[in-house]
């Protein structure tokens, strides 16, 4: 722990972050969702659960962390719900996992309905129509940028990946085609090349202990 | 596909949509545009670009969109529906997925089925942005909103979107107060 040890001797007096760390109550898993739900304004929820869970209570080491955060992105459906499940059933078990994912998603949705009462309300101010679909805009902006730099980084293992992007925008958008029948057919495409890149980084790393 | 059940159609939509979600729920904003304005006629483009703004400015995973269509189908009850529609097939899927993640330690097939499935996320999120921007109300502001925001998101990983996506609002109000 070469941060530990540069620094002053009085925050030594704090107990080093043990790795068995007692499991939170489900009293305060319920709260530490409630409140990440509810006031991450903007999105970056898997962050706060970062902070929350590895930093500051030391729940999860971030090796743990990192391993549910890419079980939850590869199972379909709101990556930040999978990530909540994940971790509650984690540290408390198939309850916590079911308290931490309403805990996480029931507040949000009730407050968005309410904004929605109030602004929709005022939806024959042109301008907030306007600001809407400017915000949304600009939301996309950050959904392409997010696409992009998948993108960029499944490139590098090939140019298959970027064949399939490519595919998915072709079937659904040009062709129309409806949506399930396309991500499941290219789904099995992709484990098929997936498979085969496997094997062969596979025989390349264990060629030169041979 | 359409009942004479409203709750029904809700349902029918949004769980197909829980379970081919990959890259999460951002990834079929496009598909829901379509099924809930082309197809079922709940609601105009401009309905649907208001809610979408909303669940993405409100707190809460942006997935939210398919609450904030059910409520505006049917009220509370619709809402009730479409967020168990969107969010149970996975849900429960992910539960049984996670305990058996949990027994076993033995996990060569995760970076298979995250290179298989990555760029099938990365078409979906890229479709579903030019989806959307097709349907704003005209003009070229939006696109050109949707591709500065693109560039600050890319260039500032960690930045928090909200006052960007504020101020992309803010632009459009002005660009059309001006012009």
């Amino acid at each position: 722990m070469p941060i530990l040890a540069a620094m002053p001797a009085t925050t030594l007096t704090l107990p080093p972050p043990p790795s068995p760390k007692p499991a939170p109550t489900l009293g305060l898993l319920f709260i530490l969702f409630v409140k990440i739900g509810a006031t991450s304004f903007g999105g970056g929820i898997s962050g706060w659960m970062y902070r929350d869970f590895v930093d500051r209570h030391h729940f999860l080491t971030e090796d743990e962390f990192m391993s549910a955060l890419t079980i939850s992105q590869i199972l379909p459906g709101p990556n930040v719900a999978n990530l909540a499940l994940h971790i509650g059933h984690k540290l408390r078990g198939g309850v916590g996992g079911l308290v931490s994912v309403m805990a996480l998603i029931v507040p949000p949705m009730i407050l968005a309905v309410l904004l929605s009462i109030v602004l929709l309300d005022l939806g024959s101010i042109s301008w907030i129509h306007d600001f809407l679909e400017g915000l949304a805009a600009s939301a996309m902006g950050l959904t392409a940028s997010v696409g992009i730099r998948g993108l960029k980084r499944s490139y590098r293992i090939g140019l298959w990946p970027l064949a399939l992007s490519i595919s998915v925008f072709i079937g659904l958008f040009l062709l129309k085609l409806p949506l399930v029948p396309v991500i499941l057919g290219l789904a099995v495409v992709g484990l098929v090349f997936a498979n085969i890149h496997q094997r062969r980084i596979g025989a390349r790393s264990t060629k030169p202990e041979a | 596909m359409k009942t004479s059940n409203i709750y029904l159609d809700l349902f029918v939509v949004f769980a197909p949509l829980s379970l081919i979600s990959v890259g999460g729920g951002q990834s079929v904003v496009g598909d829901m545009h379509l099924q809930a304005v082309d197809i079922y006629h709940w609601l105009t483009h401009a309905q649907f670009i208001d809610l979408f703004a909303i669940s993405r400015a409100a707190p809460g995973p942006g997935a939210l969109l398919a609450t904030l269509i059910g409520w505006q189908v049917s009220g509370w009850p619709g809402a009730l529906v479409a967020s168990l529609a969107l969010f149970g097939p996975s849900t429960i899927l992910a539960y049984f997925v996670t305990r058996a993640w949990h027994k076993s330690h033995d996990r060569p097939w995760t970076s298979i089925v995250q290179n298989a499935l990555a760029p099938l996320a990365s078409g979906l999120l890229l479709t579903s942005a030019i989806i959307i921007l097709r349907s704003t109300s005209g003009g070229v502001t939006p696109w050109l909103i949707a591709a500065v925001s693109a560039g600050i998101f890319w260039r500032f990983k960690t930045i928090n979107p909200l006052p960007v996506l504020c101020v992309g609002g803010l632009v459009l109000v002005l660009v059309r107060l001006w012009f």
